[in-house]
């Protein structure tokens, strides 16, 4: 049969910690951080969008600090908090920057949101009331299309305010 | 709109019908989607940007397991394009080859990996054939043999030549003429997601998803070249990650999933890599200009003649349109008594350009606007009291025939002359600041092919499980779901919440020609207009006969509870 198909590929056994949840998982070693969350783990939330680390789009957080898991393999990351877009929000209640984000229309495509969002969170845990210029400088790596940024960075703004 | 003639929800900055979903990760985008059996697609693509395709041997790649099926252009040898007259595509070339990146086959297998391996394994054998890289050697006779079988002379795809007033009496009137020449260089749409599409077939039935800017213009490529029934094809706009123009145009990566899902009985699924969305393009055209004004000794243009040269890349797309949009609009900012234009779109062995927001118009804009600084510059006048004296007032037509309604040119300059400090920008060292204009035309008013039916339409739905919109609309990230929704809540009193969307879906609403041209809130939305007023009215009607009183008594406003 086609199907049954022999591949040479090494498999290793990892515990990864996404959004507090611990899952076992039997991966391939090469296999990147961006797809075991979208193919392995439905996490689809975190989107690709050139695979070269180049867009910022993959962003997730390690240990509360922003990485592109499309540099990531799983296997750096085991025994550390990862947090994706789903990992955001307390069951129903949007994060506030969630929240800013839906009211000033900070989100369009949407494509990019996810990435920004986790960027912005990890800046507000460090700097709660950062400046416009250290929101943008903590959202340089994150490329959007659609929004020209200046929603992005109120949005940014209105939740930090609203939560210090 | 309520009784007392104000609006409810339009105008208002209300959260977009999306957001939360947006926000959350939640939205399905094409690449999102994953049906159960789902097999992968690649595409082998040219490596050569000019070549003869001598043969194809796919046996090796079919041997490897877990490949189930292999397809090159005798599968899908029917040709497409997003133009009528410019049909000159296939979803796979097995003929000749005309860009690196030009799709040759498409291997579907059930991962990534081994579809990518077993395009490797296919073996092409070419005749490579001279490329031609730039305008100057499109115009020229080919060293080898044309890029397209059609337009001509050499590789010339398309000639325009418009004239409108006396241009020689106008040059004759001049007391300075200038000439200049200019080149604007292309660019691309880059959108953050990668085009995608996934499609299934069942009971003798495909369905796409796909991250298209119009399913209709998909669901009509795909009946022509799989030869299948419109009615025997769905196409979903999947939730969108931008298009900016590149994504109006049906592509083969569509097709190619359709197909290898008839023939392997499972979903297919395509997502291009970024590499790929490049060869797919369809971006902005660069643009050879070449422009001749007179003007009298005050400054006023008395004739221009404006010549351009588009490198179009190895197929039609837009570019019949792009071409168009090159010469139409110089008149519609200034008043140009007399007009010549002579635009030129080339075929050259490079990626396909297209329409990228406001295709046609930046690239002269950009001419026109330094020409006209630089004869300020000879006649010793402020650059931008020249434009001014030239402005096109409101309310009149412009020598090419274009209505110009109301116009705040004048007034809108003024203010940005003042808050700009423009008059002292010589004073500020390290600061550059310049005076430009533009204008378009949106809204799409020609249908991409003839036809007299709707540009768009609404259907509505009000039943016990409250009211739903139907449209084919595509929300890109434009917000256009959001605009539909506000529209009918307005007409019907309630909040945009209220109201449940189904949009771009060809099954299941009716067509709407499209995300481009800023034409959905122009077209759907009056198409909502009107549809949500006929609602409204029998919605009136019925509560009055219920009710036992006068139409004229009943109010509407308020929302579902």
């Amino acid at each position: 049969m086609k199907q049954e198909v022999l591949r040479d590929v090494e498999r290793v056994v990892l515990k990864l910690d996404v959004n507090g949840e611990r899952t076992e998982l039997l991966l391939p070693v090469h296999k990147t951080l961006l797809e075991v969350l979208r193919e392995d783990m439905q996490l689809t939330g975190t989107k690709h969008g050139c695979e070269l680390g180049e867009c910022g789009t993959c962003t997730v957080l390690v240990d509360g600090r922003p990485e592109l898991s499309c540099l990531v393999l799983p296997i750096q990351v085991e025994g550390h908090a990862i947090t994706t877009v789903e990992g955001m929000a307390d069951g129903a209640v949007l994060h506030p920057l969630q929240q800013a984000f839906a009211e000033l229309g900070a989100a369009q495509c949407g494509y990019c949101t996810p990435g920004i969002l986790l960027s912005a969170k990890s800046l507000l845990e460090t700097t709660p009331r950062p400046s416009r210029d250290e929101i943008r400088e903590a959202l340089a790596g994150n490329l959007c299309r659609c929004t020209g940024y200046s929603k992005i960075l109120d949005a940014v703004e209105l939740a930090a305010g609203r939560m210090t | 709109m309520t009784s007392d003639g104000k609006f409810g929800v339009i105008g208002k900055p209300l959260q977009k019908v999306d957001a939360v979903a947006k926000v959350t990760g939640r939205a399905i985008y094409a690449d999102d989607m994953l049906l159960p059996r789902t097999l992968h697609c690649r595409i082998l693509r040219s490596p050569h940007p000019h070549a003869r395709i001598l043969s194809i041997d796919t046996s090796a790649a079919r041997r490897i397991p877990g490949v189930q099926a292999v397809i090159t252009g005798a599968d899908l040898p029917i040709k497409f394009g997003i133009l009528p007259v410019t049909q000159d595509e296939r979803a796979l070339e097995h003929e000749k080859v005309r860009y690196v990146g030009d799709p040759i086959a498409a291997v579907a297998a059930i991962d990534e990996e081994i579809a990518a391996a077993a395009c490797d394994a296919i073996s092409v054998e070419y005749e490579v054939l001279e490329p031609v890289m730039s305008i100057d050697e499109a115009l020229a006779a080919p060293k080898d043999e044309r890029i397209q079988d059609y337009g001509g002379p050499h590789n010339i795809h398309k000639l325009v030549a418009l004239e409108f007033g006396d241009v020689e009496a106008g040059f004759a009137q001049a007391d300075h003429v200038r000439e200049d020449v200019f080149f604007f260089q292309g660019n691309t749409h880059l959108p953050m997601e990668q085009h995608s599409a996934i499609a299934t077939y069942v009971d003798g039935r495909i369905t796409l998803w796909s991250s298209t800017q119009v399913v209709h213009y998909v669901h009509r490529a795909l009946s022509k070249v799989l030869e299948l029934p419109m009615s025997r094809i769905r196409v979903i706009g999947a939730a969108h990650g931008g298009g900016f123009g590149g994504k109006t145009d049906p592509f083969a990566h569509e097709i190619i999933v359709c197909k290898l899902a008839m023939l392997t009985g499972r979903p297919v699924k395509c997502t291009l890599t970024r590499e790929e969305v490049f060869y797919a393009h369809r971006g902005r055209h660069p643009v050879l200009m070449w422009v001749r004004t007179g003007v009298t000794r005050d400054g006023l243009i008395t004739a221009m003649h404006f010549r351009t040269a588009l490198d179009g890349g190895a197929y039609g797309s837009y570019g019949v349109a792009s071409t168009f949009y090159t010469g139409a609009l110089q008149t519609v900012t200034y008043d140009i008594p007399a007009y010549r234009f002579e635009g030129c779109r080339v075929f050259t062995n490079k990626p396909p350009c297209g329409p990228k927001r406001g295709h046609g118009t930046p690239q002269p804009r950009f001419a026109l606007e330094l020409h006209l600084e630089k004869i300020a510059h000879d006649l010793g006048i402020d650059p931008v009291d020249l434009k001014r004296r030239n402005f096109v007032m409101p309310h009149t037509r412009t020598v090419n025939w274009m209505r110009v309604t109301s116009c705040g040119l004048e007034e809108c300059t003024e203010r940005v002359m003042t808050a700009s400090g423009y008059a002292h920008r010589d004073k500020r060292p390290g600061h550059g600041m310049g005076f430009a204009i533009s204008s378009y035309l949106s809204g799409a008013g020609t249908a991409i092919y003839w036809n007299d039916m709707p540009h768009s339409e609404v259907q509505i739905k009000v039943d016990r499980g409250g009211v739903t919109a139907y449209c084919g609309a595509m929300d890109i990230g434009q917000g256009s779901d959001s605009v539909l929704a506000t529209i009918v809540a307005e007409e019907l009193g309630l909040q945009p919440a209220d109201v449940r969307l189904v949009t771009a879906d060809t099954d299941t609403t009716p067509i709407d020609l499209g995300s481009y041209s800023s034409r959905v809130t122009f077209m759907a939305g009056n198409a909502a207009i009107e549809a949500a007023r006929k609602m409204r009215g029998m919605l009136i009607e019925a509560v009055a006969a219920k009710m036992k009183c006068d139409a004229a008594a009943v109010e509407v406003e308020g929302s579902i509870r």
